[in-house]
Formats: structure tokens, sequence, C-alpha cells
């Protein structure tokens, strides 16, 4: 509380005259929302902010009965299968598990921390099993649908997966990744084959995380495109696997 | 005088009523005036008429003579009569001017006005032929008087005249009558007679002839033209005379530069220079025939040479290549910045992508490199300490147009190290020099390295003086002191390193070794000290066999091989098994190191080859050579070789380090950096070492972004992470 400056103490003033909470709330609404006076009134006047404390609690009760023995601050394997597989009913080799992770900020497979489990289901508006289903659902959707938020569980992926302490991807768990999300995305299950073939074959070192993000670009905006490889620029940003990859592939192509 | 008071008595004759102030008076004297200058109209016209008749009875030469003569008497009386009528100018005529009236002229002026009427329009167009006929005559070796033309060149520019002010001087008259068909002529004339000549002779006779021809029309100016016709005569001789045939030059080019014809091409330069845009053909072949005449001497010697290429035979093809067209560009390319550059490019192409080259790109820095290791090195011969100073320069010609500075750089680095360590280097003061113009070139860094090694050497030497000083006042009395000397170098800077193989020093030696080490460790604590054993050294003094002179041999040995040979002091046969387990040498150094002995026959072998199970190896009581000092360290052959491809080596990861340190410190400094500006950028900070390879810097960016040092952010924008 000490670093508050005199703008955010004027922030603070506005807000408690607008909406007639005690400071401590007003602040608390100005933090979420980078002490953008706007838009962190209009929060609060939308409701949510209302019920954030209710949910907050059923949310805890929730997630105390999954919690990990050994570390109470986060939901452990057997958590998990509980929640996910017996309680919501959606099976654990399901795709859509990526999407639900990432929207909860999972860490790690098989792992849900307190923090991204309260918040992400009161950003789903959801505090209970059956209003969580709902949300699924809903999310489901929208993970079929919206291609920005499928490409952003694409990118949450290699950090989930990554094994601990490592800083990239084994070949096989990336590929088991990829055949998972990218690869009824790609330009043509043959180049798909083909950039597998050639990972495991030619490339034969693990994934950094740079070259899973640029995979995603480089199928959206060369392999996709009218031109393909041509439209490669070997002197452009790719990281160097992709130079490899086209010279690969004109090869094969000779 | 009489005239003049005349004029001035009429002109004045009705002052008295213009005094008065009546219009018509004034009016009056203004008649009067006129009726004089009307008068004095009506007398030119008639003598000049006359002058005009008389002048059609001339032509050609007589022409211009009599127009000169016509001329000067005519402007002599037109002067004289502007004298007597001075009164007349000042007054009358100037007021006239003054009311507008613009056909009205001061006496001078008016003479030369009736001039230009009366007899220069009638017959300027013959006297043009008759000049024009004359400069002809000129131009085809006939003497003429100068001076006639001179005087027919002042006389149009006098006529001349402004009509607004009669004192400037106007050059239309001049231009029009005189320039505009002189320039016509000479065109035509060089036109015919360059497409002539050509015909009949060679491009070099005809580059004489435009260049005297260019002379003498220069002289023409100065002789009796006007000075403003010089820019437009020039440049119509230079178009007739040159850019008409300047493709005929061009193709000579090639012809005068293969027989060396250094004058005729200093003439083709000077003519080309003329007009624009007349020397880039010329460059662009200089440039390729040059980068030819690099890569065939090249081509040549490594056909000659093959695999032993010497490092001086190839530096001094270089030079002589470079040599001959640096002189070439100098003395006949007036050194000009343009052909300058031309020729760097050529010489930069050739040496860095010449035949010798094509395997390992970086073969020209290293055999430039051997070169300069074999100049410092000491030798046989001993060479002037200048005619090493012009050669180290000579290499400096050459590694200014390396691109692989670093290769030079690694090669050199290690060859000093031997040089030093060894204690064969030939001159401290050639060393020195030859790194203050590596400075000079690539700057403090580039040397940084090879500076510390010396001083590393001078550190050392001050530290064996202490170490023997300790050791000559704490030495027990009938102890027997081998001589010793050592070299303490830090690692960072030396491109040395212990080879892979246990080794047991021998009992003679371990004595100084177990006393410096102590010696040292107190010194300096927190210092580790390595003991290279295979770059020691040390002779052996021989007593079981005399020498020539009766004198015993000295051998020098390597350590290795002193460990080898001190045993059979106390038996004179061992086994390898024997000899491997005394010295701890792995197989592969204790072959390497057997193979001199036996090969001098200063051991015997039996029982198969070097280093097979059982064989043996005995000492050779008869061992004979014709010098007294025996040198037995000799290095393995196989070792230069794998030394070479080491140092490729260390010289690929060097360049991944100052890749990514580059990168690396361009992003600290830029915070965010597009790819395209950042892979500029780093080119640009590095190119003074090497050229780098855009994959190469693309692998570095992939690395930096995998250590978290960068991160990517917009697909291709980068960010510095601190």
């Amino acid at each position: 509380m000490s670093s508050i400056s005199p703008a955010q103490r004027s922030a603070i003033n506005q807000f408690v005259a607008a909406t007639g909470v005690t400071a401590r709330t007003a602040t608390s609404y100005l933090r979420a929302h980078s002490w953008n006076i706007d838009r962190a009134v209009s929060e609060y006047y939308d409701g949510s902010g209302a019920t954030a404390k209710k949910d907050s609690k059923a949310l805890t009760a929730l997630f105390d009965k999954y919690k990990d023995a050994e570390d109470p601050s986060t939901i452990g394997l057997d958590g998990t299968i509980l929640f996910i597989q017996d309680d919501l009913g959606i099976d654990l080799e399901d795709p859509f598990v990526l999407a639900l992770a990432c929207k909860l900020e999972a860490p790690t497979v098989g792992t849900f921390s307190k923090d991204g489990f309260i918040k992400g289901w009161q950003s789903l508006n959801a505090d209970s099993i059956s209003k969580m289903q709902t949300a699924c659902d809903k999310l489901r959707v929208n993970f079929a649908t919206d291609l920005a938020f499928y490409k952003e569980v694409y990118k949450f992926t290699f950090g989930f997966v990554r094994p601990a302490g490592q800083r990239n991807l084994p070949i096989e768990t990336a590929i088991a990744y990829w055949n998972l999300l990218i690869a009824d995305k790609f330009s043509s299950p043959e180049e798909f084959k083909a950039w597998t073939t050639f990972v495991e074959e030619e490339y034969k070192r693990v994934i950094s995380k740079d070259t899973w993000n640029m995979l995603w670009e480089f199928n959206e905006s060369i392999l996709k495109s009218e031109q393909g490889l041509e439209a490669y620029d070997p002197e452009g940003a790719w990281p160097s696997i992709f130079d490899e990859f086209v010279t690969y592939m004109k090869k094969i192509k000779e | 005088m009489k005239i003049y008071t005349a004029i001035y008595q009429f002109c004045t004759a009705t002052r008295p009523t213009q005094q008065i102030g009546a219009p018509q008076a004034a009016r009056g004297a203004q008649l009067l005036g006129a009726d004089l200058y009307n008068n004095l109209v009506e007398y030119l016209k008639r003598h000049l008429c006359q002058i005009r008749i008389k002048a059609s009875e001339y032509s050609d030469e007589s022409l211009i003579k009599y127009y000169i003569r016509a001329w000067n008497r005519y402007t002599t009386g037109a002067r004289y009569l502007n004298h007597i009528f001075e009164y007349l100018n000042r007054h009358w005529v100037k007021r006239e001017r003054d009311e507008g009236r613009r056909n009205v002229y001061d006496v001078n002026t008016l003479c030369l006005v009736r001039w230009r009427t009366e007899v220069f329009d009638a017959i300027q167009e013959d006297l043009m032929d008759a000049v024009k006929k004359l400069i002809e005559h000129q131009r085809n070796g006939e003497n003429i008087e100068n001076s006639s033309i001179k005087n027919v060149v002042g006389s149009f520019v006098s006529l001349g005249l402004d009509e607004h002010d009669a004192k400037k001087v106007s050059l239309a008259v001049y231009k029009t009558y005189f320039e505009v068909p002189f320039i016509a002529a000479t065109e035509a004339y060089y036109k015919d007679e360059s497409a002539r000549f050509i015909a009949e002779n060679s491009v070099v006779e005809y580059m004489k002839k435009a260049e005297t021809r260019l002379q003498e029309e220069a002289g023409r100016v100065q002789l009796y033209l006007h000075q403003s016709t010089e820019k437009v005569l020039m440049r119509t001789c230079e178009a007739a005379l040159i850019s008409d045939h300047a493709h005929l030059l061009r193709d000579e080019f090639l012809k005068l530069l293969e027989v060396d014809r250094q004058d005729d091409l200093k003439r083709m330069f000077s003519l080309l220079s003329h007009i624009s845009d007349g020397l880039v053909p010329l460059r662009v072949k200089f440039e390729a025939y040059v980068r030819k005449q690099g890569l065939d001497a090249i081509e040549k010697l490594a056909n000659l040479e093959g695999e032993n290429l010497e490092p001086k035979s190839y530096v001094s093809a270089l030079l002589e290549v470079y040599r001959q067209y640096s002189h070439l560009v100098k003395y006949a390319f007036n050194n000009d910045a343009d052909f300058v550059k031309s020729l760097d490019n050529a010489c930069r192409d050739f040496i860095n992508r010449n035949k010798v080259c094509s395997a390992s790109p970086a073969k020209s820095p290293e055999l430039l490199a051997r070169y300069a290791d074999s100049l410092l090195k000491k030798s046989g011969k001993a060479a002037e300490d200048s005619d090493i100073e012009s050669k180290l320069s000579d290499i400096m010609t050459v590694f200014k147009y390396v691109d692989d500075k670093d290769v030079f750089n690694k090669f050199y680095t290690r060859m000093l190290s031997r040089r030093l360590v060894h204690g064969t280097s030939a001159s401290e003061d050639a060393e020195a020099s030859m790194l203050s113009k590596l400075q000079e070139v690539c700057g403090t860094d580039y040397v940084a390295k090879l500076q510390s090694m010396f001083s590393d050497m001078r550190t050392s030497a001050d530290l064996q003086t202490e170490f023997k000083d300790i050791l000559a006042a704490n030495v027990g009395a009938n102890e027997t002191l081998i001589d010793f000397s050592i070299l303490v170098l830090s690692s960072g800077h030396w491109p040395l390193s212990a080879v892979d193989t246990p080794f047991n020093v021998p009992d003679e030696l371990i004595k100084p070794y177990e006393r410096f080490q102590p010696f040292y460790d107190q010194k300096h604590q927190s210092r580790k000290l390595n003991w290279l054993w295979n770059l020691s050294k040390g002779e052996l003094k021989v007593n079981y066999v005399k020498g020539p002179a009766r004198v015993g041999y000295t051998f020098q040995v390597s350590t290795f091989q002193m460990a080898i040979l001190l045993p059979f002091n106390n038996s004179d046969t061992y086994s390898f098994e024997q000899l491997s387990q005394i010295t701890g040498l792995t197989r592969e150094y204790l072959v390497g190191s057997l193979m001199p002995l036996v090969k001098a026959r200063v051991l015997s072998l039996d029982g198969g080859e070097i280093g097979d199970a059982g064989s043996k190896y005995s000492l050779n009581m008869d061992f004979k050579n014709k010098k007294v000092r025996v040198n037995l360290n000799i290095p393995i052959k196989s070792e230069h070789k794998q030394e070479t491809e080491a140092t490729h080596k260390t010289i690929e990861e060097d360049r991944k380090m100052l890749m990514q340190s580059a990168i690396v410190r361009i992003m600290k400094a830029r915070k965010q950096l597009k790819h395209v500006v950042l892979v500029q950028e780093t080119i640009a900070q590095i190119k003074s070492r090497f050229t780098p390879k855009i994959p190469d810097i693309k692998k570095s960016i992939d690395f930096l972004i995998e250590k978290e040092y960068l991160e990517r952010i917009d697909g291709d924008k980068y960010q510095y992470l601190a």
C-alpha cells in the first residue's frame, strides 16, 4: 500500500466517489485494471465484481476437494483425474483438455495451481460442477471455431507439456502434440508427414520454443500460401530449422 | 583642333536663344545637331559603299587582307572622328539617347554600326569562307599568317554592339557569324578526317593522332580565337575525335592490357576521360582482366606445386599481379579513384577465391600467416633488416584484401607461440614491427592476445631470474645442478595445451620440477601451474661414443626423448613395453618420440617395427654424425596436419562466439530490432574479421533465443532480455 502515487490516489478517490465502496476494494479493482479507472468502474458495475467473493468461496471449497495432500496449493495427478475425468466427464486424451488447461493456467501436465484454478473459473463464470460443465461446452465451441484461441492453446502447450527443468521439447513429445494439435490444421497431410519425418530423421535435435511457435506461422504464411515453399525467404527471420526443412523438401521434390 | 572648334561653334551658335528658354530655340539646337549627325551618316555611307565595291574585287586570302587593311584604316579614322565630334557626343547625342532614341549613337559607335550594315553584312559570308579555308590549310599542315585571322576575329568581336549600352561588349556577332560556321566546319573536318584515318591506321596510331589534334585545337584558341570559343570547340573536337570512335578505342583496351602497352593505355585513359562516362566500360574490363590474371597466376602455381605449395611462392604470385596493375593504375590511369577501386575489387576476389582456396576458403590467410612465420623465424641465412621490413609490408598489402582476417590471426598466433616457446624468433624488432602493422589495420583488439604473449615472455624471464637467485642461495654444496629454464605463460593468451598422455618425469629432472612448483605456488597462490611436457626439450651430453674431433656429441631432444634415453645409463637394451612402463607415455607419443631416435641410429631396433610388441631398442655404440650437436627433436609429421585441422576447428568456434557476442552487443544497445536490421548490423560489426554467412547468423540467433538472451516478438522482431 505504501507505493501509491498521487495519480493513483486520485483514481482511488474517484472510484470511491463513483461506487461508494471502501478505498481498499477500489484499490484492488484499480490494480487489476492497471489503474484504468473507466475499465475498473465498468468491471465493478458489470456485477462480476459483486459475485467474485462468493464465487471464490465456492471455488476454494471445490479446489480443496481435489487438492494434493502433500502440496495443498495445487491439484496433483490424482485430483486431476478425479476432477477432469470423473466429475467433468472429459476424456483426458481429448485435446480439449489442453484448452481447459490453458484457460486455468495450469503450469504442467497433471497439475493445477490454486490461483489459476480460481481465476480461470471466475473468468468462465462457473463455481459449481454443473456450471463448469456448461462453461466447458461453450469453451469447446470456442476452441473449435476461434482460430486465435486455438493458436493461444497451441503456444501454451509447449510450456505445458515440457519436461520439468528443461528448455526444449524431446522430439517424440513434440511430434505427439503436433499430431494432436496441428496435424489437421496443416497445409496438407503429406506436408505434415514430411515435417515430422524431417524432424525425426534429419533434424534429430530437441525442439525449441521458438521453433514450436514459428511452426504455426510457417504453416500459415508459407505452406498455406499460394507459392508454397517458393514464398520462403531464407534471409527472413525464420529459425534455421526451417532453412533446413525447405532444403529437405526441395531435395525430395527433385 | 580647328574642326573641333568649328563643331563647337556650330552647336553653340544658338546658345543665346536657348538661354532665353524658349522651347523652339531648344529645338533649333537639336535640329542643328541632327543636321550635322545626318550629314555624317551620309558621308559614312558613301565612304563605305566604296569599300564594299572594292572588296568585291577580292576573294579568299586577298579578301581577308583587304578587309583587315580597310578595317584598320576605318577604325583608326573612326577614332579620330570620335574625338573631333566629342562635343556633339557629349551633348546632342547624349541628350538624344537620354530621351530614348536608340538609333542615335556616339560617333565611334555610329562608324561601327555603319560598317556593319554597309560592309560586313554584304561580305561576311565570303570573308568567313576565306577564313575557314585558311584554317583548313593550317590544319592540313600549311603555314598561315595567324595574325590575319586574329585581326578578323578582333573585328568580329568589336562589331558586337550592345544596343542598350555602347560600352558593353557583346559577342553576339562573333558567335553568330564566326563561331557557328567555324565550329560546323571543324566538326565536318574532323568527322571526315578521323573516319579516314582510323580506316587506314591502327587504333594506337589513331589515339596519337587524336591526342595531337586536341592539343592543336587547344593551341588554336590561344593563337587567334576568342577565349569563349574554347569550350565549344573542345567539345566538338572531342565528340568527333573520341566519342564517335569510343567503342573502337574500348575494343582495343584488352589487347593493350595484354601486351602491357602502358603509354598507349595512358593515352586511351586520357582521351576517354574527356567524354562523360567514357571510362566506365574500361573500368569494368580492367577489373575483370585483373581478376582473371590473378586467378590464372594462382591456378598455374597450384598446378605446378600441387599439395606442397610454398607459402612464399603463393604470396609472391599474388603480389606480382597486384604490383603490376597497381603500377599501371598509378602510371597510366593517374591513380583515378574509381580505377583504384576496381583494382581493389579484383584483388580481393582473386586473393580470397582462387584455386588454392577452392577447397577451403581459409587457405589464403593460412598461407599468408605461414609466409610471415617463415620471415620471422630464425633461418640459415640472415636477412637484412630492411629487406624483412619491406617483405612484412608486402604481407600487409595482401593482408588488407584478406576477408578472413580471423583465420590469419589464428595461424599467426599459433606460429608466434611456437617461435617464442622454442626461441626461434629471428628479431624482436621485426616481431614488433609486424604487430604494429597489424594493429594499424585491424585495431587494438586484434593484436591484444599477441601483445600479451610478448608481455608473458618478459614476466616469465623475470620470474626465472628470481628463481635462479633463490636456488643459488639454497642449493647444497655437493649437488650438481642441471641447467634449467622455464616459461610460465598464462593459458588464456596462448594456443598451447598439454597432450593427453601420462608422463613419468625422469629422476634426473625431478629436482628442478619439485623446486619450482612450491616456489611458484607460494608466489601465486590462486594460480595453477600446468606442465606442458610435450613442448619441453633439453640437451644430453653423450659420453659413450666420441664424435668428430674426439668431442662428445650433444643430442638435442624433447623431454619425452630424454625420458627414453636416460634409462640407457643403466642398461643397453629395453623392450617397447619396458620403455612404456618407465616413461608412462601412451603408445602414440612413445612411438613418435622413438621414431627420430631410431631413424638417426641413436637406437638400434630389433624385432619388428617401432612400437611392435616385443620390439627391442638398444644403444648404438657406433653412432656417427658429421655434426657435434645433433637435433633429434623432430616433430611427428602428422602433428602438423592435425594442428591445422585443430586450428580450423577453433576458428569455427571462435566465429560462433564472435557472432553471438556481436548480436548480444547490438541487441543490448537497441533493445528491440527487426531481423533484417539485426543481420545487417551483425555483418557490419564483424566483417573486419570475417564475412559471416546469413545462415550462421541465424543459427546464432536461434541459439540466443534458446538461451533466453533474446525473445521473438511479432514474428520478425527480437527483444533483448536482460
